[in-house]
């Protein structure tokens, strides 16, 4: 057929910016090995706020409520790892070598999906946190200062990261 | 006795050539060269057989990720990683399927697997900026871009079966690569033509 000779016949502009030779050195990453190693690297992060998390417990006035957001927090950073763990061990199985192509993109928005879900679970869980901390050091300044801080940096990225999944999991719902 | 003897005088020039064709096959079943046809049965891991590869099957892997992106950012993003994943998977290329349809299934899964593309919304504005890559004259260009943008509001699943049709695969070869039924395949692309000659009586 002519659109199919006309198709075949499509040439394209030599691309500057192809690195071949940063490819074979093993310089360059799929886009499946960045996102799987960002999994592997915040679940090693969340791992180890667990440890962290009973700082928390020195910095809070009362000391009963304390030991409560230090417990919150790893397991809130418990939760974390282990849902960055397996969605690294997910992205990771996925071979665009061997697999069929309704196989990737079956697995591709299913843990693309799951992503959304969790983030759905864990964000409320840490404004219910920050409540919390807010709540047992409303009479120290410094520590309210530094929780607004924290906040706004963290609604801007947030407000960011939200859009895009408000735009993005309609489309992987259909 | 002579008659036999003129009849055959030449038969060690036959026995030559067939000498010469079996040394051959030999030397290619045990070479590490890229053949552009037929099956591998050496993994490729040399840096210049890749090359070599990439010379040859470049313009294919450059349709399919054209097919796929809605910019020229878009379009070197996924031809990187369409490179960085054939160079990767060649390891474990034994030749089980062809060259061909084996570098097909590996690019299209690298396009298909990055989220960042998953959306069905086209942005007018920036494909005009990816049609700069096509290196073709005014009336081709005008077909093809009009081509890739009808491509573009399809499901992911589907353009994976459009562009191999648009490259003459077999029925079979596109159900193996896309793992659907032979059967599911013909549906979906007739489908697929209809929705495309849609868009064209818009």
């Amino acid at each position: 057929m002519d659109i199919q000779k006309d198709w075949r016949d499509t040439r394209f502009r030599n691309s500057s910016h192809l690195q071949i030779d940063d490819i074979l050195n093993g310089r360059r990453m799929s886009a499946l090995g960045k996102l799987s190693s960002k999994y592997k690297r915040f679940s090693i992060i969340g791992f180890v706020m667990i440890a962290m998390s009973f700082i928390t417990k020195f910095t809070v006035g009362d000391n009963t409520l304390g030991i409560w957001i230090s417990i919150l927090f790893a397991c809130y950073f418990a939760t974390c790892s282990a849902m960055d763990y397996w969605l690294y061990l997910g992205i990771s199985r996925i071979d665009p070598a061997t697999m069929s192509v309704n196989e990737v993109i079956t697995k591709s928005l299913f843990y693309r999906k799951r992503h959304f879900q969790f983030m759905a679970i864990i964000i409320p869980w840490m404004i219910a946190i920050i409540g919390l901390i807010v709540y047992a050091n409303f009479s120290d300044v410094y520590m309210l200062i530094a929780v607004a801080t924290g906040g706004i940096i963290g609604l801007a990225i947030g407000l960011k990261n939200l859009f895009e999944f408000l735009d993005a999991y309609k489309t992987l719902s259909n | 006795m002579y008659a036999f003897s003129f009849k055959y005088r030449f038969a060690w020039l036959d026995l030559w050539s067939y000498l010469r064709v079996l040394g051959s096959r030999i030397c290619m079943r045990t070479a590490k060269g890229v053949r552009s046809t037929g099956y591998q049965s050496q993994p490729i891991t040399s840096p210049a057989d890749f090359r070599i590869l990439l010379r040859e099957y470049d313009s294919e892997i450059s349709r399919i990720c054209f097919g796929y992106a809605r910019s020229r950012d878009e379009f070197e993003d996924l031809r990187q990683d369409a490179l960085i994943n054939i160079w990767q998977g060649l390891r474990t290329y034994h030749g089980n399927a062809s060259l061909r349809t084996w570098i097909y299934r590996v690019t299209l899964n690298s396009c298909v697997s990055n989220f960042r593309y998953l959306s069905k919304k086209v942005p007018t504005e920036r494909l005009d900026d990816l049609y700069d890559v096509l290196e073709e004259e005014d009336s081709h260009r005008k077909l093809i871009s009009e081509l890739h943008y009808r491509i573009s509001c399809l499901s992911p699943t589907d353009k994976a079966i459009i562009l191999m049709w648009l490259d003459e695969f077999s029925y079979d070869e596109i159900a193996s690569v896309c793992g659907l039924p032979r059967n599911t395949i013909a549906t979906r692309l007739r489908r697929a033509k209809e929705k495309l000659k849609e868009m064209e009586s818009l």
